[in-house]
């Protein structure tokens, strides 16, 4: 009898996982949608970080494109500005929505700034 | 006088020319089932070594060859001074005496039983070797049966004569390993050049242009997205006394990405930190200072 | 008789233009013989031909046990040249042993030495075999069965080497006497070696004893053998005195004066006067003015120059070789003669055209390694280090159309960047300030 008890939990099962999956996404969409609705700032940083990813997107299309990698060091410099970026960006928007303790929002700002800069001068310097 | 002189160049003459008479002379081969080739009997105008090679199949092959002289008509009857094979590239002159084995014969004490072996593992690397390369260079093997000239009688000659050739068949050369190195000597060596790698192949520059382009185009779409989703105002403009830090905070920054950039077009390194000295110091100061005023609207 | 005179002096002078040539290296001879091995006046016409080569002949006889031979004195050599005759006894061995003969070659000095299978000279065989020359014992000689006279007779033919005796066609049936005791050696298998003559095919040695195994036999036994060690000094072996003596002088002049010229350098000694190598281009600017990088483009020439006897003269060749070598050889190119060298009329000068160094940094030796038996060695390397590219060498990243891409989304992110900070100060974070409140609390 046991297998048949297995053979209907299991389609059951699978289903509630799908249920709660699309649940927990719509969860975390309304969520965001919510976030997002009332804040500009956060608007600002998402749409500046999904450029930047496109853009890294873009970089990697080009070297598939032409099969080689050369000159392989303005690549990275490229490419790492997104990301470097990007991480920047997101680090700057998590202390937004929860700041850390002690560290005031302005001055998480001031240190966005400074790490860009330096990334930014990083990469001038590496891609030669 | 004169006639005796003359009676004797005529029996000489009707006798033979040489006084050395090889009779029954037979190669034989390690292969018992190989048959044995009678060559008869010799003399200077041998050729047969010229028309045939003698095939070896195998390194390890043993050739005999064996004949009975005949001393009979020699004036000395003991066996002669120099009785010996050379086997060997006579081209190269490159030949190793092979010993005979000599034998008095049951029947006739003027008759010796003279055989050579030809033992080809014990021949040099470099005769195996030249052998192996070139078909032309067959391995020789020329018989030399010579006495002093105080040993001769008038009109005797000394016998050195190729007797017989061999060479390795095909399948032979193919199993036989050749450890020969040739040796050094000086002389021109073989031309050398580096090979360089391939230099490294660029894209076509407009598909790069047009790739560049396309990042612009994606960085002008951000503009659009920002207005279009409503995340630009200007509502927080900073006025007042908030006004020229911030101009001073703006401007360092923008004055750190100069810097920058003209490094990055050849600036030296020293310069740019100088530089960096008088835009950094004043960003951080005026920066902290606005950021401080400026806290609640973040 | 004041007619003969004139005549004779005559004669000389004659001999003396034809045959003035002059060693190389100096002149000072010393001969050492035996009087109980055999008068040196049976020897005259050679030692007249030395006379006519300018060199300056000492004699040493060497029968009395009192007589003392100092090839050195306080490590100065005394001789450039050594004639050994064969010589009998154990005092001589003690005299000239075979260290000190090497001693002699090593420091400098050519040596000329001669045996006969009758007189065992140790320390002459000792010395030889060092050089991989092994000279037939005692009591066997050469015999050749198929000759008609008693006399062993060498055709032109059986001479091995171009530089010691160049074979022209008007030689071609020339024969040389080397008497009726003649000793035949083996030779080791080395590079130093320069077989001169080789005995006949049909040769052997033999002894007294009848059935003794034979030293030699045919084409493996030489009569006579030369040497030359790394320091270009000669060493020159004749297995036979009756070679040299005046009953077949006249037969045998041609290759006894080759010989000799050989063996005290008097022919076929080349030098290197002027190495050289530099950048590429009619400018030629040198390394110490500007070090080599990788991939440059260099030139390197090399002069040589060949003593005729009287003067240098320039050597012309077609074999020479520059290779450029770290550990192992990444370019052998033959060079090519450009003609007389302009510093110096009397060399020719040798040159590779431009090739370009390897893309490969380190230090490298440029060497020029000509070696030919016969011939002086010539060994010029030269080591010099090839850097790579300094930082600022490389293509710039705009110069590269690849990075195009890269640098437009490094200013393009710059610039958003900067407009980032601009928007995200002059934009208030909420549209109402309730919500913002709410999520900070958050």
């Amino acid at each position: 009898m046991a297998p048949v008890i297995q053979k209907k939990k299991n389609p059951a099962s699978k289903e509630d996982i799908q249920k709660d999956f699309v649940e927990a996404i719509n969860l975390s969409f309304t969520s965001y949608k919510n976030q997002v609705k009332n804040n500009r700032k956060l608007r600002l940083i998402d749409i500046f970080g999904a450029i930047l990813v496109v853009v890294g997107i873009f970089q990697i299309a080009f070297v598939g494109m032409i099969q080689d990698n050369y000159p392989f060091n303005a690549f990275l410099a490229g490419f790492i500005i997104c990301v470097g970026q990007f991480v920047l960006l997101m680090c700057l928007r998590l202390q937004l929505t929860h700041p850390f303790e002690g560290i005031s929002k302005s001055k998480a700002f001031g240190e966005f700034i400074i790490a860009s800069l330096i990334l930014h001068f990083t990469c001038l310097h590496f891609i030669n | 006088m004169k006639l005796l002189k003359a009676i004797t160049v005529l029996t000489t003459a009707i006798g033979c020319a040489s006084a050395f008479i090889i009779k029954d002379a037979k190669i034989s081969f390690k292969d018992e089932t190989r048959e044995a080739i009678e060559l008869g009997q010799l003399d200077e105008t041998f050729m047969k070594a010229e028309s045939a090679p003698l095939l070896i199949k195998d390194l390890d092959e043993v050739v005999s060859f064996k004949f009975k002289l005949d001393l009979s008509k020699s004036k000395s009857k003991e066996i002669p001074q120099q009785l010996s094979l050379l086997v060997g590239i006579a081209d190269k002159a490159l030949e190793v005496p092979i010993v005979a084995k000599v034998k008095d014969s049951s029947k006739n004490n003027k008759v010796k039983l003279v055989s050579f072996k030809v033992d080809l593992q014990a021949l040099p690397k470099s005769v195996l070797h030249y052998a192996f390369v070139n078909d032309n260079e067959q391995i020789t093997a020329s018989l030399i049966v010579a006495n002093d000239k105080k040993q001769l009688a008038r009109k005797e000659t000394n016998l050195y004569f190729p007797v017989f050739h061999l060479q390795f068949t095909d399948s032979a050369k193919e199993t036989i390993v050749d450890t020969f190195e040739e040796p050094l000597r000086y002389g021109k060596q073989v031309e050398l050049a580096h090979t360089f790698p391939n230099p490294p192949k660029t894209a076509d520059p407009t598909l790069s242009l047009l790739f560049a382009g396309a990042v612009t185009m994606v960085n002008m779409f951000l503009y659009m997205y920002w207005i279009n989703f409503n995340a630009i105002s200007f509502e927080n403009f900073p006025s007042g006394k908030d006004f020229i830090p911030f101009i001073g905070f703006f401007g360092s920054i923008i004055g750190c990405e100069i810097v920058f950039a003209l490094y990055y077009l050849g600036t030296g390194i020293f310069e740019t930190v100088n530089c960096l000295a008088i835009v950094a110091p004043v960003g951080l100061i005026l920066g902290s200072k606005f950021l401080r005023s400026y806290n609640q609207k973040i | 008789m004041l007619g003969l005179r004139y005549i004779q002096l005559f004669l000389v002078l004659v001999c003396s233009i034809l045959a003035a040539a002059k060693s190389a290296v100096g002149s000072r001879t010393l001969v050492v013989f035996d009087d109980r091995v055999d008068d040196l006046s049976t020897y005259s016409d050679f030692f007249n031909l030395l006379k006519d080569h300018e060199f300056d002949v000492t004699t040493l006889e060497l029968s009395d046990k009192s007589t003392k031979i100092n090839l050195f004195e306080r490590d100065t050599r005394l001789y450039d040249h050594l004639i050994l005759f064969p010589v009998k006894g154990k005092h001589y061995s003690k005299q000239l042993a075979a260290k000190k003969l090497i001693r002699f070659n090593e420091n400098g000095g050519n040596i000329l030495a001669l045996t006969v299978p009758q007189v065992s000279s140790d320390p002459i065989h000792l010395y030889l075999n060092q050089l991989g020359i092994y000279p037939s014992p005692r009591t066997q000689s050469l015999h050749d069965l198929f000759q008609d006279s008693t006399d062993l007779l060498f055709s032109v033919d059986q001479l091995e080497n171009e530089n010691v005796y160049s074979k022209t066609n008007e030689k071609k049936d020339e024969l040389f006497n080397f008497g009726e005791s003649v000793s035949a050696a083996l030779l080791d298998n080395r590079e130093q070696i320069v077989p001169i003559l080789q005995a006949s095919k049909t040769s052997f040695t033999s002894g007294n004893k009848s059935r003794e195994a034979s030293w030699t036999d045919g084409s493996q036994g030489y009569v006579i053998a030369g040497f030359q060690n790394l320091k270009n000094t000669r060493s020159t072996w004749i297995g036979s005195v009756k070679f040299l003596s005046n009953n077949h002088f006249k037969q045998n002049q041609d290759l006894i004066n080759e010989l000799i010229s050989w063996t005290l350098q008097e022919k076929s000694v080349i030098k290197a006067t002027e190495v050289s190598h530099t950048h590429s281009g009619d400018d030629k600017v040198s390394y110490d003015e500007l070090p080599y990088k990788v991939t440059d483009n260099v030139t390197y020439t090399i002069a040589l120059t060949q003593w005729d006897g009287q003067k240098w003269v320039p050597y012309v060749s077609d074999d020479v070789q520059f290779e450029l070598r770290q550990i192992d050889p990444y370019y052998r190119i033959t060079m090519t003669a450009q003609g007389p060298a302009p510093q110096d009329p009397a060399s020719e000068l040798y040159s590779t055209g431009s090739f370009m160094l390897p893309n490969r940094h380190g230090m490298f030796t440029f060497i020029t390694d000509y070696k030919r038996s016969g011939l002086s060695y010539i060994h010029e390397a030269d080591i010099k280090a090839i850097r790579h590219l300094a930082n600022d060498e490389y293509p710039r990243s705009f110069e590269i159309p690849n990075a195009w891409v890269y640098l437009a989304s490094i200013a393009t992110v710059i610039i958003s960047f900067i407009a980032f900070v601009l928007f995200f100060i002059s934009t208030p974070a909420s549209l109402s300030e309730g919500v913002s409140t709410e999520k900070k609390t958050n």
